[in-house]
């Protein structure tokens, strides 16, 4: 399991679904947990975090948004040498294989299909820290 | 009550949408199980005619769909204090008295996750070939759209804790 202080953006373009999120999270036991309306608006909070030196430990971001989607989110990061490999969470009502299939192309670290429990994100977050030990 | 040529047009339409319309029905109980923990009853459809009894609709998503045999929308429609109250819920209970444009986002949503459940099983389970476009909003004078339409329209009233809502199943053969 991820260190309860680990730095959290969540990444969603409806207000409500951010909320929920966040509120799973927190529930969880995560103390640091952020959020971003689009891609657009959270790449400069990674950036920016990394530069400060407080980086993100973990991105849970929706597919589609407008400005910047999740999987543009994704490659951006991806592409750079500082954040490459932060934990990327692909969260999103795309449950069909070629979409999965699409994702994990695209490089990111774990896929949640919405609606999901407290219990799935926990289960998915345990693959990620045994991912990445 | 419709007529010979309609009654006839919507015995065929009905037919082939009954089975998209269980798995839709399912999609939206386990939803809002999902999302909110609340439970969903759904109740029996209707086709749309000015005798039936809808409570006002304030807000409702609507999405494309199209397969195969079938093209049409799906709508999604909520009264004011019925879709607050989900609002509310959703919203670690912070109270909402008015559908502000920051709220309309989770009809879409709710309707998009919905749609994703009945996508997945009816695409990769039963090779249905259904693609979607992405929600839309219709609030105001764009909810009159869907009850003038010429084509039948099939009505699922869902009964939750917060009041009723339903969905409104809009569709048109291909062959035609």
């Amino acid at each position: 399991m991820f260190a309860l202080d680990t730095k959290i953006l969540v990444v969603d373009d409806t207000m409500m679904m951010r909320s929920m999120i966040k509120k799973t999270l927190t529930g969880l036991g995560f103390t640091k947990v952020f959020d971003a309306n689009d891609g657009a608006t959270a790449w400069p909070l990674i950036d920016a975090a990394q530069t400060e030196g407080d980086p993100f430990g973990l991105v849970l971001s929706d597919w589609n948004m407008p400005i910047m989607t999740g999987i543009e989110l994704l490659k951006k990061i991806r592409a750079d040498e500082r954040l490459k490999d932060v934990p990327f969470v692909i969260v999103t009502s795309e449950g069909e294989k070629t979409k999965v299939i699409e994702a994990i192309s695209a490089g990111i670290t774990q896929y949640v299909v919405k609606p999901f429990t407290a219990n799935v994100l926990k289960d998915k977050l345990d693959q990620i820290s045994k991912q990445v030990a | 009550m419709p007529n010979g040529k309609y009654a006839k047009r919507l015995k065929v339409l009905l037919a082939r949408d009954k089975h998209f319309q269980s798995v839709l029905n399912r999609a939206i109980e386990e939803t809002f199980a999902a999302l909110m923990e609340i439970k969903i009853e759904t109740k029996d459809g209707f086709i749309y005619n000015e005798g039936n009894f809808i409570e006002e609709v304030a807000l409702a998503a609507n999405v494309g769909v199209f397969t195969l045999e079938f093209s049409g929308n799906i709508i999604l429609a909520f009264p004011k204090a019925t879709f607050l109250g989900f609002c509310t819920k959703l919203g670690n209970d912070v109270s909402h008295d008015e559908i502000k444009p920051e709220l309309i986002d989770t009809a879409l949503e709710i309707l998009n996750i919905a749609l994703g459940i009945a996508k997945t099983r009816l695409n990769e389970d039963e090779r249905f070939e259904m693609a979607s476009t992405i929600p839309t909003a219709l609030v105001g004078k764009d909810l009159s759209c869907f009850t003038q339409n010429s084509e039948p329209i099939f009505v699922v009233p869902y009964e939750s804790e917060f009041g009723r809502f339903f969905s409104f199943s809009v569709f048109g053969l291909n062959d035609d």
